[in-house]
C-alpha cells in the first residue's frame, strides 16, 4: 500500500508540472531567412532565452531581430541557396519545420548559408522538441 | 676616355682614315603569350590605398581579400574598373544602399527583375547585393569597397528570397545583359551537379540544361562577345559545378569564360569549395572566405560570407580593371592574361585544385616579359610592326637643346607594349630622355687641371717633317706631324684650332678639358675614342679633315685665310674664313639616340665659321663665330619624322695681355657662348593610343627646340712666373644660365693652381 502509494504521489507530482498540462505553446513572431553564419553553436538546431548564449546567436542574426524574440531555430550548413526554413505546426511540446531545398538543376547562389527562423515564442520552456522535416 | 693602348713612341704616324660603314640592324619582332608561367605571390605595394575601407572587405589579418590578391598595385597604376559594366546575375541589389549611391554607379536595365517579371531588381535575399558590393562598392570613406570600385554595376534578378532562379530567367537575363551592352557577367550561382559527372561533353551539356538556355549563356554571350566569371560551387568537389564547367567542352565559352574556385583566409582552398579539376585550363582561384560586403536590409547593412560567390565577382572585378586598363586587348586576351599572370608556385602548383593559381591583380595590370616601342605599323599584330625593347631606347640629348627637349614634351606620354600579349602601357617620353649638360664640365676637378701647365710634346724630326707627341704614363695621348712647308699636318687626339695654332688662349688655359674647347670648331666632337686630323695648308687656304673613331663622325672643312704673319714690330692680324659639313654616324649635334629614336648615318652639318686674331704687341686679341644648319637623316621606322632643319651658333672673344704689369705676368677673359640652338624643331610621331582591334594610334609632337636662354661664360686667368721653376695661376669663372636655360643657377668658380718644379 505504502509503495503504491509512493508512486502514485510521484506521478501526480510530476504529470501537474508539465506545461502542456496547464498552457500551450503559441507563436506570437516568427521571421524565417538564411544567415551567413553560424548562429547556433551548441550542437542543438535551436535555441532559447534561458540559455546563457542566445544573446551570442541573437547577435549573428542579420535579420529582423525582434525585440522579444526569445527562441532561434536553425538548420545545418547548406552549401548553396534556395533552402528556406517554414514553421509546419506545433503538436505538444514538439514544435516542427519544414525545409524547403532547390530543385535539381536550379539555378542557386553559391554562398555558404544556414536557414533559420527568429521566434517569439509565449512562452520559454527547456522541454521543447525541434523538429525540422525536409 | 683617350685611347691608351699604344705604348711605343712614333717619329712618324699615319693614320688612315677608314669610312666605317655599319650595317643597320632590324627591330624585333614582338613576341606573344610566351611568359614563363612561374609567377610568385604578389607583394601589396599600393600603401595608399590600403586604407580601413580596403581592408574591411576580408576576414582575417593575414587573408584580406584585396591584399591578397594585390589590389592597392592597380590603383597606384591609376586603373579601378572606370567605365566598365559589370552585369551581376544573382538576387538583384539593394538599390539604395549607400555603397551604390556614386553617380553612374548602379544600372538598372529594363525589365531587369526576371523573378517578377518587372522592373524593380530590388533583393529580397541579400546575396546579390553583397556580390555587387564585392565587384564595386563606392570608395567613399564607409564601409568597404569592392575590388573594382568605380566599376558600373548593371543588377540582374534572377534569383527569388531563397536564393534559387530558373534557368530560364536566368537565360532571359543574360538576353538583358547584351542589350545592355556590359562588357563583364558575373554569375555567383550554379547547382549541386558536377561537371564531368552530370554531363561531359557539349552535346551532353546542352541536353543537360535544356537548349534554350544553353544557347543563351554560349552562343549569344559568344556572338556579342562577353566575358562571363561563374562561381565554381561549394560541394567540396573535385571539379566545378556544370555551369562553372561548361567551358571545359564548348570552344564557344573558351578564352572568355572563367571558373572561379575559392581560398580561405590562409590562402589554401576553402574546405567548401569545389577545385577546378577537368576545368583547369578555365579556372583560376581567389578569396572566397569571410567577405565583408553589403547587404539587403538596411542602407548601412553589411555581412560576411564565405563561398566561391564571393570568389567570382573579385575575378570579374578584377577583368574590370585589366580591361579599363588594357585598350590594346580584346576579351580573349584579357582572360588570358588574368590567368596566365595568377600565382602559381607554392601550393598553387598543384592545377587540379587551383587551375592556374590564385588570382594576382598585382602581376595582371603590370608589364609581363618586357616593354617594348612599336613602329612602323598602326596594327599591333601586323607583320610589319617592329618593335623594339624599351630598354634599347633612349635620347642622350646635346646640351645644345637638352632644356627645350625636357620642357616640351614635359606631361606628354608614349604608348609602348608588353612582350606577353602586347598590353599597352604609358611612359613618359621625359623618362626616355637624357640630357647633356654643359654644367658637368664646370667642375672643381676641370677648373683646378685647366690651370695646370700642358705636358711638353716631345719633337722628333725627320726628313719630311716634324712630329709633336704628348705622352702620358708612357701611353701616346697625342701626335701631330707637320711637314717643315706646313702643307700637310697629320693629327691624333689633336684640336682642330692646331691647325691655327695663334690662339694665345691655349697658353694659359688648358681647355682641352673641356667639351667645347674655346676656338675649337664646335662641329668636329670629339669626344670619346680617338681622333684623327688630316690639314692640307697653303699660305691662304687649306682643308682640315676629321673623324672621331668613337662616333664615326667625319668632317670637312675648306678654309681662306689672309696668311698675314706676325710682323717684326709685333702687329699682324689674321682673318680665317671655313666652311664645311660634319657627318654624324647615328647622332644629330652630337645627340645620341637609340632603339625608336633613332636616327640613320649622316645627319650632315653645313658649318661657316669665322676666325679673327689680331696682335698688337702684347695684346691679342680673339675672336670666333661658328653657326651650323643641321639635317636629321631619319630612319624610317623611327618616332623621329619629318623634322626641321636645326640652326645653331656658337660664340667666342678674348683678350691677352702679355707683360701684365711685369713680364713675367700675363692676364686673359673670354667670354664664351656654347653651342646653342637658335631655331629648330623636331617632331616625334609617337603611339599613344590602341583599340580592342589592335590599331594604333599615333601622335605627332612638335618640339621647339630652341632653349629659353643663352649661356655665358666668362673667365679671367691670370698667370705669374714667379721663378723659371716657379709659377702660378689664378681663375675666376662665371657661367650665366648653364645649359641656356632660365632654370639653371649661375655658377661662379675660384681655382689657384701654383706649381714648382725641383
Amino acid at each position: 500500500m505504502l509503495n503504491k502509494y509512493y508512486i502514485f504521489s510521484i506521478i501526480f507530482f510530476l504529470y501537474s508540472c508539465t506545461p502542456q498540462s496547464n498552457e500551450t505553446i503559441k507563436v506570437i513572431n516568427i521571421f524565417c531567412k538564411t544567415s551567413g553564419q553560424n548562429i547556433i553553436e551548441n550542437n542543438k538546431n535551436f535555441i532559447n532565452k534561458s540559455d546563457a548564449n542566445f544573446f551570442k546567436s541573437y547577435e549573428k542574426i542579420n535579420g529582423k531581430k525582434f525585440s522579444n524574440s526569445n527562441f532561434i531555430v536553425q538548420s545545418d550548413e547548406k552549401r548553396r541557396g534556395g533552402y528556406s526554413l517554414n514553421l509546419n505546426k506545433i503538436v505538444g511540446n514538439k514544435i516542427y519545420f519544414f525545409e524547403t531545398s532547390p530543385q535539381e538543376k536550379t539555378a542557386t547562389s553559391t554562398v555558404i548559408n544556414y536557414p533559420y527562423c527568429e521566434i517569439e515564442l509565449n512562452i520559454i520552456t527547456n522541454n521543447l522538441e525541434v523538429i525540422i522535416e525536409r | 676616355m683617350k685611347n691608351k693602348n699604344s705604348t711605343k713612341k712614333f717619329q712618324f704616324i699615319l693614320f688612315p682614315l677608314l669610312l666605317i660603314l655599319s650595317a643597320c640592324g632590324g627591330g624585333g619582332g614582338g613576341g606573344s603569350g610566351s611568359l614563363p608561367r612561374s609567377v610568385a605571390a604578389c607583394t601589396d605595394t599600393g600603401t595608399a590605398y590600403q586604407t580601413t575601407e580596403y581592408l574591411a572587405m576580408g576576414g582575417g589579418s593575414s587573408g584580406r581579400a584585396l591584399s591578397m590578391i594585390c589590389a592597392s598595385n592597380a590603383y597606384t597604376r591609376g586603373y579601378t574598373g572606370s567605365g566598365i559594366k559589370v552585369a551581376v546575375m544573382d538576387s538583384g541589389i539593394r538599390t539604395t544602399h549607400q555603397e551604390f549611391s556614386d553617380t553612374g554607379k548602379l544600372n538598372i536595365a529594363t525589365g531587369s527583375d526576371y523573378v517578377n517579371s518587372d522592373n524593380d531588381p530590388t533583393d529580397d535575399n541579400g546575396h546579390g547585393s553583397h556580390v555587387a558590393g564585392i565587384i564595386a562598392a563606392d570608395k567613399d570613406g564607409t564601409g568597404m569597397h569592392g575590388v573594382a570600385y568605380d566599376a558600373k554595376i548593371y543588377a540582374f534578378k534572377v534569383l527569388n528570397a531563397s536564393g534559387a532562379g530558373s534557368t530560364a530567367n536566368l537565360g532571359n537575363a543574360i538576353t538583358g545583359a547584351i542589350t545592355a551592352g556590359v562588357d563583364i557577367i558575373n554569375y555567383s550561382l550554379g547547382s549541386s551537379d558536377e561537371i564531368g559527372v552530370d554531363c561531359s561533353s557539349k552535346v551532353a551539356c546542352r541536353s543537360y540544361y535544356g537548349s534554350t538556355f544553353y544557347d543563351k549563356f554560349s552562343g549569344a554571350s559568344a556572338t556579342s562577345n562577353k566575358i562571363q566569371v561563374v562561381a565554381a560551387g561549394n560541394e567540396s568537389k573535385s571539379n566545378p559545378s556544370t555551369l562553372a564547367g561548361l567551358v571545359t567542352y564548348d570552344s564557344d565559352l573558351q578564352g572568355r569564360t572563367i571558373a572561379v574556385v575559392a581560398v580561405g583566409t590562409d590562402g589554401a582552398i576553402a574546405a567548401y569549395s569545389n577545385k577546378c579539376g577537368i576545368t583547369a585550363s578555365y579556372c583560376l582561384a581567389a578569396p572566397g572566405s569571410s567577405i565583408y560586403s553589403a547587404d539587403k536590409d538596411s542602407n548601412s547593412d553589411y555581412e560576411t560570407l564565405n563561398g566561391t560567390s564571393m570568389a567570382a565577382p573579385l575575378v570579374a572585378g578584377s577583368l574590370a580593371i585589366l580591361k579599363q586598363e588594357f585598350t590594346s586587348l580584346n576579351n580573349t586576351q584579357l582572360v588570358t592574361r588574368l590567368l596566365e599572370s595568377a600565382t602559381n608556385t607554392g601550393i598553387y602548383s598543384d592545377t587540379s585544385i587551383y587551375g592556374y593559381g590564385l588570382l594576382n591583380l598585382g602581376q595582371a595590370t603590370s608589364p609581363m616579359g618586357v616593354l617594348r616601342t612599336l613602329s612602323g605599323s598602326d596594327n599591333l599584330d601586323s607583320g610589319s610592326a617592329s618593335y623594339i625593347d624599351l630598354s634599347s631606347t633612349s635620347f642622350i640629348s646635346s646640351a645644345s637643346f637638352s632644356n627645350a627637349l625636357k620642357k616640351s614634351l614635359t606631361g606628354k606620354q608614349l604608348e609602348v607594349y608588353d612582350s606577353f600579349d602586347r598590353a599597352n602601357f604609358k611612359v613618359e617620353l621625359n623618362d626616355l630622355i637624357v640630357s647633356k649638360s654643359n654644367i658637368s664640365e664646370f667642375n672643381t676637378i676641370n677648373h683646378f687641371n685647366r690651370l695646370k701647365s700642358k705636358d711638353k710634346p716631345q719633337v722628333y724630326l725627320s726628313p719630311f717633317g716634324q712630329t709633336e707627341a704628348t705622352y702620358v704614363n708612357g701611353q701616346l695621348e697625342s701626335n701631330l706631324f707637320t711637314t717643315y712647308n706646313n702643307f700637310l699636318a697629320i693629327g691624333y687626339n689633336q684640336d682642330t684650332n692646331s691647325f691655327l695654332k695663334n690662339e694665345k688662349t691655349n697658353l694659359i688655359a688648358n681647355d682641352r678639358l673641356f667639351s667645347k674647347n674655346y676656338f675649337n670648331n664646335p662641329y668636329f666632337y670629339n669626344e670619346g675614342g680617338s681622333n684623327f686630323f688630316m690639314s692640307l695648308n697653303n699660305n691662304q687656304s687649306g682643308l682640315d679633315t676629321f673623324m672621331n673613331s668613337n662616333s664615326n663622325d667625319l668632317g670637312f672643312a675648306m678654309k681662306f685665310n689672309n696668311g698675314e704673319k706676325l710682323t717684326e714690330d709685333g702687329y699682324a692680324s689674321n682673318l680665317e674664313f671655313s666652311f664645311g659639313v660634319s657627318a654624324e654616324n647615328k647622332k644629330f649635334l652630337n645627340s645620341s639616340s637609340s632603339g625608336a629614336f633613332a636616327t640613320e648615318n649622316f645627319s650632315n652639318t653645313n658649318f661657316l665659321g669665322l676666325k679673327y686674331n689680331k696682335t698688337v704687341q702684347d695684346l691679342n686679341f680673339v675672336s670666333s663665330i661658328y653657326m651650323g644648319q643641321t639635317f636629321i637623316n631619319e630612319k624610317e621606322s623611327s618616332y623621329l619624322s619629318g623634322s626641321k632643319p636645326i640652326y645653331t651658333s656658337s660664340l667666342t672673344m678674348g683678350v691677352i695681355k702679355d707683360n701684365f704689369y711685369d713680364p713675367s705676368q700675363k692676364i686673359g677673359f673670354v667670354m664664351s657662348q656654347p653651342q646653342k640652338v637658335e631655331k629648330g624643331e623636331i617632331n616625334l610621331r609617337v603611339p599613344t593610343s590602341s583599340n580592342r582591334d589592335r590599331n594604333v594610334s599615333y601622335t605627332t609632337y612638335n618640339v621647339d627646340l630652341k632653349p629659353d636662354a643663352r649661356q655665358v661664360n666668362l673667365d679671367l686667368i691670370f698667370e705669374k712666373s714667379i721663378t723659371e721653376m716657379e709659377n702660378l695661376k689664378l681663375g675666376l669663372t662665371h657661367v650665366q644660365n648653364a645649359d641656356h636655360s632660365t632654370e639653371s643657377k649661375n655658377q661662379n668658380f675660384i681655382s689657384a693652381y701654383w706649381q714648382k718644379r725641383f
